[in-house]
């Protein structure tokens, strides 16, 4: 099955669930809820460096979607990672740190011994992620960790899919001059 | 149409996802393999990381408040309703005829207000705007007219309910009839005439009204009824004269230099 033809079936399905949902339907709220926090999660969980901080988040951004839900208007994909987007940024906003400016929470190198230095932990892509710009940073997750086509992440963040590769391009040369310079290898 | 550097790693990108090895990969752009290797090695590494799993306790949570949240949603007010699904100008559009509605009927309960309602500035308010946007002199007369006979029914109103003369009320029952009286002055002499006549009457009224109060009105009220009672008299024979100019005035005021209004 190809990619387009998966994604339109999750549409159908998530649609089917929405609508039920808005029905007052407790299991399609249970069902869209797990949907929603898996989604929400995978996408904050490599921008916030603790996990009880993403996983509070992630469920702040569930009961938002939820609570809006009948409100909701256009790509219903579009409409979440807006939410949880702007969630990230007001989290960092609220510590007093942002995009790009630091990520103060983290340790400014991780251990580099032989171990570590061929593998690319969690920690050190959270770490190498707040150095890029929300936009690259976005394209990262959705594209890479989420898995979404580039057709898909162009309508997410509402962009051409011409902006998308050359932003995917700039964002992943950002992380590898990022490792290449705090000297984290990537095994070629 | 020769392809962009971006185009050809998107479909490199395309192919490490369909589990194709990079130096095969980089085989068919030569050119590129330098500047490439090391970004298709990055992504490599993004597909190989463990997909965060979340906590299924939190889950669990979330749900049961999810469920709370739309509970309070549904006992949420009604008037929410009215605005989902709704465009912006459908919106608009609806305010603007509610603000209408309240507006409409807001002035429909005041015009029936008496003094001591909490519609009466309402009243007051709304007559004061009639008279600012009425742009003729003979509407303007009636206008003022039908206040004074306003202004006459509240004073009753007052007098049967606490006994005594509001001053205020009889004070302005006097100014609607002057500014009426004033406005039929800039009219043409035929028009004049009816509305002097419509004038006569309604200070015949308010004179008759007074005259009866008078009667049952506590004594400290007295001076303030006689008061009024001769400027109506004054009043009523100026109207006389003006509608009869062959009688003999017994109002002390020339024609032109009247002080009774």
């Amino acid at each position: 099955m190809n990619e387009s033809a998966s994604i339109s079936i999750e549409r159908e399905k998530l649609k089917k669930i929405i609508d039920e949902a808005k029905n007052g339907c407790d299991s399609a709220v249970e069902e869209l809820c797990r949907y929603l926090y898996v989604k929400i999660y995978g996408y904050v969980f490599y921008r916030i460096k603790h996990r009880e901080d993403a996983e509070d988040l992630t469920s702040e951004v569930v009961l938002k979607i939820i609570k809006n839900l009948k409100n909701q208007r256009g790509n219903f994909y579009a409409w979440i990672y807006k939410i949880a987007g702007n969630a990230v940024i007001d989290y960092y906003r609220r510590k007093r740190s942002g995009f790009g400016i630091s990520y103060e929470d983290l340790p400014q190198e991780l251990p580099s011994d032989d171990n570590h230095k061929e593998i690319l932990q969690v920690d050190r892509l959270k770490e190498a992620m707040a150095n890029l710009t929300k936009e690259q940073a976005d394209v990262i997750t959705l594209r890479f960790i989420q898995e979404y086509g580039i057709k898909e992440v162009a309508q997410i963040m509402k962009k051409s899919v011409g902006a998308i590769k050359v932003l995917q391009f700039r964002a992943l040369k950002s992380l590898r001059d990022y490792f290449k310079r705090k000297g984290y290898e990537i095994k070629d | 149409m020769k392809l962009k550097i971006e185009d050809i790693f998107d479909q490199m990108i395309s192919e490490i996802h369909k589990g194709k090895d990079i130096d095969r990969i980089l085989k068919e752009y030569p050119d590129f393999a330098q500047e490439l290797k090391p970004l298709l090695s990055m992504v490599r590494e993004l597909n190989s990381l463990d997909r965060p799993l979340p906590d299924e306790n939190k889950i669990k949570k979330t749900i049961i408040k999810a469920k709370e949240v739309l509970k309070k949603e549904t006992h949420y007010s009604p008037f929410k309703y009215l605005f989902i699904f709704q465009p912006a100008l459908v919106r608009a559009l609806v305010v603007i005829v509610l603000i209408i509605i309240i507006g409409t009927s807001g002035l429909l309960f005041s015009s029936r207000s008496m003094p001591d309602d909490a519609l009466y500035p309402v009243k007051i308010f709304s007559e004061k705007i009639q008279d600012r946007f009425t742009p003729s002199n003979d509407v303007k007369a009636e206008l003022h007219i039908r206040f004074a006979h306003r202004r006459t029914d509240e004073l009753l109103y007052i007098f049967n309910k606490k006994k005594t003369i509001d001053k205020n009320l009889l004070q302005s029952m006097l100014n609607e009839t002057k500014q009426a009286f004033h406005c039929i002055e800039l009219l043409k002499e035929d028009r004049a005439e009816n509305l002097l006549k419509i004038l006569a009457q309604t200070n015949q009224f308010q004179k008759d009204m007074l005259s009866n109060i008078k009667n049952n009105a506590c004594a400290c009220d007295t001076g303030l009824l006689n008061q009024a009672l001769n400027m109506y008299e004054r009043r009523h024979s100026y109207l006389e004269y003006r509608l009869n100019p062959d009688s003999i005035s017994p109002c002390p005021c020339d024609k032109d230099s009247c002080t009774c209004w």
